[in-house]
């Protein structure tokens, strides 16, 4: 039976039908009507942030880490505005999640009314789809569409924004089974890609010829749930396995197979095998510039098997040998059934011959040991969310991770200031284990306002902060190319300690390694979040490097002596 | 087929004729850096609009800015044509200079083609041409020793049936 309904209770009840349970929002004057009918549904939660833009990684982090929709909330104008780094985050990794945004009344849009921006034009770049709702009849449907748009094939951020009015206006409401709109039919002289069925077929005959192979994985194998077929693939054929940034725990660490990571921050005997490999086997990944350098120096004897959900990517960056379209999870099952059993024994003693062990460059409280005690004390068990920069690559390259989708960052957009809230979604995701927000002193200081967040939500979240009184990585770069003009790269912090005491936060310092293990277990004890600030050394730099646009082949280890 | 080579295509998009949905596909010809040369939009019943337009490229790129614009929640099919197709027509007004004593010499030169003098004044004469890019080319080269004063033109339009498909890149 339909109900008649106003708008701001349709779009309530829409989500509620949807399934939708939390929602991280910041009302105002557009978006009122919804907030006052928020409190008549209880199944929906609502996290209120400091900043939208936390809103909007924290429904980032949760869509990441519950393979669900994460919802966002704001008003119109700023409110908007504040959101849109964390669509283009949300966008760039794949991210389901719908914002929605008040906007003024009908009757005052296009006038410059107050707070009136044109949000649904300036997000249009970095959402999947976007509705402007121009009649509360339509709410129902539009919300219901939009999740499952944000979640369907390549996911991604949806926004929806509804007038004040249309809100206040009522209409009849009725759940719909929501149906998504058939794919358009694509027409090509220079089709690439070849049906599924030849596309294994090829792909078979490449990987069992292959003396040298690698797989290469991406986010998208996180995104299908291919961590079973992954490891079949990678074993049935004994191939060794690359995870990118956003890979990084689809392929668990201290198996025998498993490389690390590649590109511009990759061990150097990862870009090696790259460079050396005859066959590569791309699943779910864009051979994005920090992973390829110069794309024209790329794995220059391998033959790449590039597997996407997306066509538009395979082949974009570097050139393929055989495209594969398709869900990772499904292709690999299929690549499982079909490719002979290999050894490739002789190919992983030569990888792992140039693997070295690198002594420690750093001071005591070094970045491997704050994460061999972060490691120690959780027993893996935990999700650790990163921000961007120098502790990103310290981090991405050094914690061993052993389950599947816990490390989570901001990789394509490289936003600083995701790690903080986007651990607040995260732990509403999975509010059983713990959460490690990790960050440097210059992304912290940008979202930091979000303990109080935490605090008046009974989030726990531990947020650690690697402080090295530098935006270190970019100091790095401007140590190693720019002559050491550090400029503008020394920044100031307030006392963590206080700052967090403050807040009424646990909070500790740790400036020694020894210190480390009561720091971690403090924090990891208290019920609700915690803070520990990790003085690390002011110049550590993240080893090797590869120069923007430089080689795989032509690694940086060591920094340059001053006045070079 | 030689995937690579650089040549011209038409890329013509039947999608939902609504302002959203041509400002998204609009806004992914920008984002997606592809430059275009001619385009076209207009209605093309059943509430939606057809949007042709001329890029230069290789076929695989070519390939893929169809695939993207597929991608857009709206977009109903997405069909790239290779080089310059029989079907594809543009419409150009072509105004020149009053020809005093070469009127006859113009007349002349506009019946060699598709071409009709659709006004006539002190303020010059204005051709109307309609057909394949080539021969509206064709017709403002003829034209311009003529004294042309402006020109409009629209982009192509097209419709690509099936056989079409199947022309190869370059026939």
């Amino acid at each position: 039976m339909p109900e008649r309904l106003t708008g701001a209770r349709i779009m309530c009840r829409a989500l509620v039908d949807a399934g939708v349970d939390v929602l991280f929002g910041y009302p105002g004057g557009a978006i009122m009507p919804f907030y006052h009918a928020l409190p008549e549904y209880p199944g929906l939660r609502h996290i209120l942030v400091r900043h939208e833009q936390a809103a909007a990684h924290a429904a980032d982090g949760y869509a990441r880490a519950s393979g669900r929709v994460g919802v966002c909330v704001a008003t119109s104008g700023p409110g908007a505005t504040n959101l849109v780094t964390g669509l283009a985050t949300a966008s760039m990794d794949s991210s389901p999640v719908v914002a929605i945004t008040g906007q003024v009344a009908r009757t005052m849009m296009g006038k410059d009314a107050f707070q009136e921006t044109d949000i649904v034009g300036i997000t249009l770049p970095v959402t999947k789809h976007s509705y402007l709702v121009e009649d509360a009849s339509e709410l129902g449907e539009v919300i219901a569409e939009a999740l499952a748009i944000a979640i369907d094939g390549r996911p991604g951020p949806v926004l929806i924004d509804v007038p004040k009015d249309v809100q206040n206006q009522e209409a009849e409401y009725e759940m719909r089974r929501f149906r998504l709109p058939g794919r358009p039919a694509v027409a090509t002289a220079g089709a690439q890609l070849p049906s599924l069925e030849d596309g294994i077929r090829e792909a078979t005959r490449m990987i069992d010829a292959a003396e040298r192979p690698l797989l290469m994985v991406g986010h998208g194998v996180i995104l299908a749930g291919a961590y079973a077929e992954l490891r079949a693939l990678a074993e049935k054929t004994g191939t060794p396995v690359i995870t990118t940034l956003l890979g990084i725990s689809a392929f668990a660490d201290g198996h025998p197979l498993h490389l690390g990571m590649p590109g511009m921050h990759g061990e150097v005997h990862v870009n090696r095998a790259i460079q050396q490999a005859d066959v590569i086997i791309g699943v779910g990944l864009r051979f994005d510039d920090r992973v390829t350098g110069n794309t024209a120096s790329f794995a220059p004897r391998a033959k790449i098997i590039h597997i996407d959900l997306d066509p538009t990517e395979i082949g974009r960056t570097v050139k393929v040998a055989l495209g594969i379209e398709g869900d990772a999870r499904k292709v690999l099952r299929r690549l499982v059934a079909a490719v002979a059993v290999r050894e490739h024994g002789a190919w992983q003693e030569e990888i792992r011959g140039l693997e070295r062990h690198r002594e420690s460059v750093y001071q005591d409280l070094s970045p491997e040991s704050i994460l061999t005690a972060l490691q120690e004390a959780t027993g893996g068990v935990c999700t650790i969310v990163t921000d961007v920069g120098q502790h990103q690559m310290w981090i991405a390259k050094l914690f061993p991770y052993r389950r599947p989708n816990t490390h989570i960052t901001s990789g394509g957009l490289g936003s600083m200031g995701f790690a903080v809230p986007a651990a607040m979604g995260v732990h509403l995701a999975r509010p059983n284990e713990p959460v490690w927000s990790l960050s440097g002193d210059g992304g912290f200081q940008m979202n930091m306002a979000e303990m109080a967040t935490m605090v008046q939500e009974g989030l726990p979240v531990k947020l650690g902060i690697f402080n090295n009184g530098y935006l270190g990585m970019v100091r790095q770069w401007q140590q190693f190319f720019h002559g050491r003009r550090y400029s503008c790269t020394p920044i100031w912090s307030p006392d963590y300690v206080k700052l967090a005491e403050a807040y009424g936060i646990p909070a500790w310092r740790v400036r020694h390694s020894s210190e480390l293990p009561d720091a971690i277990a403090g924090a990891n004890a208290v019920p609700g979040p915690a803070l520990v600030e990790f003085v690390i050394e002011q110049e550590a730099n993240v080893f090797p490097m590869i120069r923007p646009g430089g080689s795989l082949s032509e690694p940086i280890e060591a920094a340059p002596a001053a006045g070079d | 087929m030689d995937t690579t080579r650089v040549d011209t295509h038409t890329v013509s998009l039947l999608l939902d004729d609504e302002l959203l949905t041509l400002n998204r596909a609009v806004g992914a010809l920008r984002r997606r850096r592809v430059t275009v040369t001619r385009f076209a939009l207009g209605p093309a019943g059943d509430g939606a609009a057809r949007m042709t337009f001329v890029l230069t490229a290789d076929a695989a790129t070519a390939d893929r800015v169809a695939r993207q614009f597929a991608k857009v929640v709206g977009v109903r099919s997405a069909v790239v044509l290779a080089g310059d197709q029989p079907t594809s027509h543009e419409l150009a007004l072509i105004r020149v200079r009053d020809p005093g004593g070469l009127r006859t010499e113009l007349w002349r030169a506009v019946a060699r083609y598709p071409a009709t003098v659709i006004s006539e004044g002190p303020d010059g004469v204005v051709v109307r041409v309609a057909g394949p890019g080539s021969i509206v080319q064709a017709v403002v080269a003829e034209l311009s020793p003529f004294g042309i004063l402006e020109v409009a033109q629209s982009g192509p339009i097209t419709l690509a049936g099936a056989t079409a498909l199947t022309i190869e890149e370059g026939s």
